[in-house]
């Protein structure tokens, strides 16, 4: 169940900040969370820039503040498309290994 | 996650106001007359600096800056002689509002500069993350 419980019988270790700090690792470093994540937050900067850039077309946001979400959407976007073209790229030097 | 880009919103948002005050500025520098029965009172931003975080990836740095309030001047109006004007005093004087022409033209400048300055921050900081993207590759 959890991997690291076995380390919890170091006497050294049960200390209060050490599990603390075990627990998150264990909770939220897989790398799917971590995509999910991510990609969780490029929906996000989407969705608010199309909701700035409404909002200047009505008048209700300046066209600073509508740039500003576009830029960044754009920037998130960015470094999701890098993420992926990493990822894939591993996976195919690790596809493409003759054993 | 672009920490730099929310800074330097603050600040062009922050440069916007002030440039909206000056367009208010001289749109009424020759109001004489407002609802509150006086000239017209010029208007300028007072901008103070958002904290720094005491944690996490940001932990002491400033957050930005932001208009805290928007202040009259207590400038005393100047007055030309007009009595044909139904403003007029007793003595046929006319309460002008305290627009000072020329330090709007210098604010004008100030908050132009400002803008693009921060504008540059903006488009560097931009560079930066899709420098970083190539890192490596």
């Amino acid at each position: 169940m959890n991997p690291i419980g076995l380390t919890l019988n170091n006497p050294i270790q049960v200390g209060a900040s050490s599990s603390g700090s075990l627990a998150s690792k264990s909770s939220g470093s897989s790398f799917g969370s971590l995509l999910q994540g991510a990609v969780h937050s490029l929906e996000s900067s989407q969705a608010q820039a199309n909701q700035q850039i409404t909002g200047a077309m009505t008048g209700q946001v300046s066209v600073t503040q509508a740039m500003v979400a576009v830029s960044e959407a754009q920037s998130t976007l960015d470094v999701a498309t890098s993420v992926r073209n990493n990822v894939v790229q591993a996976y195919q030097s690790i596809m493409n290994m003759s054993v | 996650m672009f920490d730099a880009m929310q800074i330097t919103s603050t600040a062009l948002s922050a440069e916007s106001v002030r440039l909206d005050l000056v367009a208010n500025n001289l749109a009424n520098a020759t109001t004489t007359k407002t609802s509150s029965g006086f000239p017209y009172q010029s208007e300028s931003a007072v901008l103070a600096s958002l904290p720094a975080p005491n944690r996490g990836a940001d932990a002491g740095v400033g957050q930005g800056v932001v208009v805290s309030a928007i202040l009259s001047s207590q400038a005393p109006f100047p007055e030309t002689y007009d009595p044909s004007s139904p403003l007029a005093n007793a003595q046929g004087y006319v309460a002008e509002p305290n627009v000072s022409l020329s330090a709007q033209m210098v604010d004008m400048a100030e908050a132009s500069q400002a803008y693009q300055a921060n504008a540059n921050a903006f488009t560097a900081d931009k560079n930066m993350v899709l420098k970083a993207l190539t890192l490596g590759a």
